[in-house]
């Protein structure tokens, strides 16, 4: 059977009971305390407009955030603004940042939200292969390969979607030296930063030593929250870039909404141990789903971060397209099959652990089924 | 890109961002022959003064539009805040089908800030649309688009006497305004008013400055929406009842300055 991506999105349009491990929307609730603060706004009447740069309120918030989580000294007032989610963020500082030309080194394989922002910049996307020897993490050498004159932008996204890898911290250092070497502006998507597992470490670039001036830090409370339906993002970075971006950004949809700003403050500056236990819920998931695996025998990237297991499904003697088919169309189940996350992946899938445990565990089961009636 | 009247100053900038360059429409409402435009921009009422075209003339606009193979696309951001909402655009229903429309909750429902609006377009441009969405970003927040379907599912009866409120702020304006002998073009929309400030100085940008530094009111240029509206200042009517009556006073007193 010849089945390609599109057989697959076709068929998820008229399934949507199926259980998806597609989007990485989490399914915990947002924590009661964010949603109170959010009622409180909209009784309170704090719902009109708000700067294009976001609330002054919740800028504050994000630079103590950025100080007392990162290591990262911003100024609230001229280097945060605040977006409508992660997305825009990643939207506007790429539209900001990259003009006809420029190359922006993207770990492969990769988030393919980043392609259409950059096309539409007209740069031109230098693809660093990461490898599941490394656990997925952007190996400093291979960038250094790739880096030509007219590389302006060095992407790092730790941890990473859809690989899970998260960059260990001297590698973190070696990129670092690397940018500031080669005068590199480096984009930092940090928006999965709070799940990290086993002996990961995040550790932020922007905090290194003369790296602020040269860092963008993307981040949002979509993921640590469980606030993907809120939208808000923000990015941190120096002001004259700020600047640049916020023009754009009244362009596009004038400001964040004034609400989900109100939670959002709630949400960086209220109590933590929530992020905490969202932590140990998905990484009690990524174990039992690791294990699954592994009874399946289909190996994977090691997941240190995120919400995601990139897996490798080469043993089943399917394509990930074909299983991702089968698995869809026999078992109800959406996983994303590689070739949705650049060329060269289609032994790969992604699945999220946004899903319960016993979710999960039948998830497990269709695919063991799936594999056992088609498998090669 | 042709544009029918006015657009706000954010969007000109965005067209021009994209690479886009802007052709005004000359006045008489005619598609001038030759043009290079390939997609027509009309506000209806306009974006600038509120103002609403006559009956009948946007959709021989579009109809001219279309028949040029133009792309259509219509600003109906201050549809829902109409003192006398005119119901469905065009008279030929089917015309809606070969149209992009924008819209928008924020004035008439007083949601500027929860950031939801809306886009109809042809089936052909659907994928185009979602695949830049999705660029943008991803989607509308959720809780904001709970509360604008309340605001077109709630009681009409709660828009009309909104409405009817705005009609009796920009009557009392205007009144004023007239009262005091400076013509204003009397808007059919909330809540931008036009304000010909030719007298006060030609050039309009000239003449907000010099409202804004004398008056003490914010006025904006009428330029910054496009020619059509070059040579008068726009007052926003939304400033607060209390306000707005002191900005006209101060307008008053100003204008009799200028003798």
């Amino acid at each position: 059977m010849s089945v390609n991506i599109f057989d697959l999105f076709e068929l998820a349009q008229r399934k949507p009971e199926a259980i998806s491990l597609g989007l990485g929307d989490p399914d915990l609730p947002t924590p009661p305390h964010i949603v109170a603060a959010a009622a409180e706004a909209i009784r309170d009447g704090r719902t009109g407009p708000a700067p294009a740069t976001g609330l002054p309120e919740l800028r504050a918030v994000i630079a103590r955030k950025l100080a007392r989580d990162n290591g990262v000294e911003v100024d609230a007032e001229s280097e945060v603004l605040v977006t409508t989610g992660g997305q825009e963020a990643l939207f506007l500082l790429v539209q900001a940042l990259i003009e006809p030309g420029d190359e922006i080194i993207v770990p492969d394989p990769r988030y393919t939200s980043y392609d259409e922002a950059i096309e539409l910049a007209g740069g031109s996307m230098v693809l660093v292969p990461t490898r599941p020897e490394d656990d997925f993490a952007l190996d400093p050498d291979e960038v250094a390969k790739r880096i030509t004159p007219r590389t302006k932008v060095l992407l790092l996204i730790s941890p990473n979607n859809p690989t899970a890898g998260v960059i260990p911290p001297d590698w973190v250092r070696r990129l670092a030296t690397l940018a500031a070497e080669r005068d590199l502006v480096v984009i930092a998507d940090e928006i999965y930063e709070k799940f990290v597992y086993d002996d990961a470490r995040h550790l932020s670039v922007a905090s290194l030593p003369g790296m602020a001036e040269r860092t963008i830090t993307l981040n949002g409370v979509s993921k640590t929250y469980a606030m993907t339906g809120w939208r808000i993002g923000y990015l941190a970075a120096p002001a004259s870039f700020i600047q640049a971006a916020t023009a754009l950004k009244e362009m596009v949809n004038v400001q964040a909404p004034t609400v989900s700003q109100w939670a959002a403050a709630a949400a960086l500056d209220g109590p933590q141990e929530c992020v905490e236990a969202m932590r140990q819920t998905y990484d009690a998931r990524r174990r039992m789903m690791m294990a699954e695996l592994d009874r399946m025998g289909l190996s994977y990237g090691r997941p240190r971060g995120g919400l995601y297991i990139w897996a490798n499904v080469a043993s089943s003697g399917l394509t990930a397209t074909e299983l991702s088919y089968y698995l869809l169309a026999e078992e109800d189940v959406l996983v994303l099959p590689g070739a949705g996350f650049g060329d060269g992946w289609d032994d790969w899938i992604r699945m999220t652990i946004l899903q319960p445990e016993d979710t999960l565990r039948e998830v497990a089961a269709r695919m063991a089924a799936v594999i056992g009636r088609h498998g090669r | 890109m042709l544009v029918a009247g006015t657009i706000a100053p954010n969007v000109a900038r965005m067209i021009a961002f994209m690479g886009g360059r802007i052709e005004w429409m000359p006045a008489g409402g005619e598609i001038p022959t030759g043009t290079p435009a390939t997609i027509l921009l009309a506000g209806n009422p306009s974006p600038a003064g509120g103002v609403a075209l006559p009956a009948g003339a946007l959709e021989r606009l579009v109809v001219a539009a279309l028949e040029r193979k133009m792309a259509v696309i219509i600003d109906r951001s201050l549809a829902w805040s109409t003192f006398e909402p005119a119901g469905m655009p065009f008279a030929d229903a089917d015309l809606g089908e070969r149209v992009m429309t924008a819209g928008s909750f924020s004035h008439a429902y007083g949601m500027a800030g929860w950031r939801a609006g809306y886009f109809t377009a042809p089936l052909a441009q659907r994928a185009r649309m979602q695949e830049l969405k999705q660029a943008m970003s991803i989607c509308t927040s959720t809780a904001s688009q709970y509360a604008a379907l309340a605001a077109l599912e709630g009681s009409g009866d709660w828009l009309d006497a909104r409405r009817d409120r705005f009609a009796a702020v920009r009557d009392e304006a205007v009144a004023a305004l007239d009262a005091a002998g400076i013509p204003a073009i009397a808007p059919d929309a909330w809540p931008p008013l036009l304000l010909d400030t030719r007298l006060v100085h030609p050039d309009d940008r000239q003449a907000a400055a010099m409202i804004g530094e004398s008056a003490g009111v914010v006025v904006e240029p009428g330029s910054a929406w496009g020619p059509a509206a070059g040579g008068y200042t726009r007052l926003r009517l939304d400033a607060g009842a209390d306000a707005l009556r002191e900005g006209v006073a101060r307008l008053a007193a100003f204008h009799n300055t200028c003798g």
